[in-house]
């Protein structure tokens, strides 16, 4: 199943990564309230997340051990006694010791 | 250490390890190829940092741990990365600036915020010939500033910089570390604008202004986040980083705060200099300009406001980036110029009536922790 625009938002915020709505002049658009429109900085057809036990060997969590792409961006934190990883494009997840369980919801 | 590198002809890769081989003494400025360098002071204490990158790479890389490092109880680490690409740039993209991430290379900065550098990384080369760094270089603190090589308009080169300072430890950290260990007691404060060595106001003088931590805790919900940088207006120059009506968004401020000059102490003797320890204020987006507070929780950082050890804000007009003061014990900070002061709202108008220039000062050696 896959990710909510509310649950997308909600992992886009952890990370610093909502933004608001732009016009074309690059302002941003307000409700009836004067808040902005917020949208997920990450795009919900492309984006992957992981979890991972929290005792897993930290070093194994370094982006270059998770990924040959280096342009995919990469986020990271511990949430309800697990790791959460994120990534804002398919990282072809290099998984040799099969310790990350994809989360698609 | 302060170092003042002025690029003169050299590949991206052959600059970056020069800079790098100056900051770790490998070298001295007699010994320079690509450019020009002064150095004063010593370096940080050996295992503070490690050099990650190599010749070949177009950064230059560091790990950094914690000035108060302990491998049990505070195994606090992160990346510092010269020439970092940022803003969504792709790695064949690289910006003059100082890329902050945590240990594992994950929760960079400004990697979404096309607004922070924009002007950096559009209107400079960092290999461009005349191009100036400047860095401060020890065990709490690593600063890096570039100054667009100087055109026919002063009013119009470009600057832009990054201080990183570890905050001092307190049991809280412990903790927090122990929960989270991408956690680290330390901060950014970034900033970028035009025509560095006018300290006053003017036209064309414009700023941006922004501080990041990276896994800090929410104090309404005790999870562990990233803090905003503002988004909007990728175009203008005036905002002191923060979208008004986000009012519950984590965007962190600084004391003395940004949007203010500030100017001397005074005493018998008449003025002098005053230094303020610079600190990062969590607490939220400032409201001078808002008639009402937020009505919901705002992600706060539960360390709340904290002191960016060996970092200050000094009175502006006592100088320009490189120039330095000595206090009565004859510890020398060198001046690093800010960001200019100015409104805190940022998105509404083109804040052209700008302010005067904040300043910043750094000891060039390792000072004593507290």
């Amino acid at each position: 199943m896959a990710f909510t625009d509310e649950r997308l938002l909600e992992i886009s915020d952890r990370y610093g990564l909502t933004t608001p709505l732009v016009d074309e002049n690059g302002d941003g658009v307000r409700d009836e309230d004067g808040n902005f429109t917020l949208v997920a900085g990450l795009n919900k057809d492309t984006f992957k997340v992981y979890n991972a036990d929290k005792n897993v060997d930290i070093n194994l969590l370094k982006k270059t051990m998770l990924t040959n792409n280096n342009d995919v961006g990469y986020w990271a934190t511990m949430i309800n006694g697990k790791w959460e990883l994120v990534f804002d494009a398919d990282p072809n997840l290099i998984d040799t010791n099969s310790i990350f369980t994809e989360v698609q919801e | 250490m302060y170092l003042k590198y002025t690029v003169g002809t050299g590949t991206r890769e052959q600059i970056q390890t020069e800079i790098g081989d100056l900051l770790t003494e490998v070298i001295t400025p007699s010994n320079t190829v690509y450019g020009t360098a002064v150095v004063d002071g010593t370096g940080p204490t050996a295992g503070t940092y490690t050099r990650t990158s190599t010749s070949t790479d177009k950064h230059l890389s560091f790990t950094k741990k914690h000035a108060q490092y302990d491998a049990v109880t505070m195994p606090a680490e992160m990346i510092l990365k010269v020439f970092g690409n940022d803003a969504g740039a792709t790695s064949s993209s690289y910006t003059p600036t100082l890329q902050i991430s945590d240990k594992l290379g994950s929760n960079v900065m400004g990697e979404y915020f096309p607004g922070n550098y924009s002007h950096a990384a559009n209107s400079m080369d960092q290999v461009t010939s005349g191009t100036e760094y400047h860095f401060i270089f020890n065990d709490t603190t690593f600063v890096m500033q570039v100054l667009q090589a100087q055109t026919s308009s002063a009013a119009n080169q470009v600057y832009a910089g990054t201080i990183w300072s570890d905050f001092e430890i307190t049991a809280y950290d412990e903790y927090a570390i122990g929960e989270n260990p991408l956690y680290y007691p330390g901060c950014a404060m970034i900033h970028q604008q035009r025509d560095p060595n006018n300290s006053t106001t003017g036209s064309g003088q414009n700023g941006f202004f922004g501080a990041y931590r990276f896994q800090y805790q929410n104090q309404y919900n005790g999870e562990f986040a990233n803090s905003y940088l503002y988004t909007l207006k990728t175009d203008a120059w005036n905002f002191v980083g923060f979208d008004d009506s986000r009012k519950t968004a984590a965007y962190f401020s600084s004391i003395p705060s940004q949007t203010q000059p500030f100017f001397q102490t005074w005493g018998p003797s008449g003025s002098s200099i005053a230094m303020v320890p610079l600190q990062m204020d969590g607490q939220g987006p400032p409201y001078f300009n808002s008639s009402t507070g937020p009505s919901t929780p705002v992600a706060a950082d539960s360390r709340w406001h904290n002191v960016m050890l060996n970092s200050y804000r000094i009175s502006t007009l006592s100088g320009v980036t490189g120039d330095y003061i000595e206090t009565s014990d004859n510890t020398r900070y060198y001046m690093f110029s800010g960001h200019r002061t100015m409104t805190a709202q940022p998105e509404t108008a083109n804040y052209n009536s700008v302010n005067y220039q904040a300043l910043y000062a750094f000891p060039r050696n390792n000072v004593v922790m507290p």
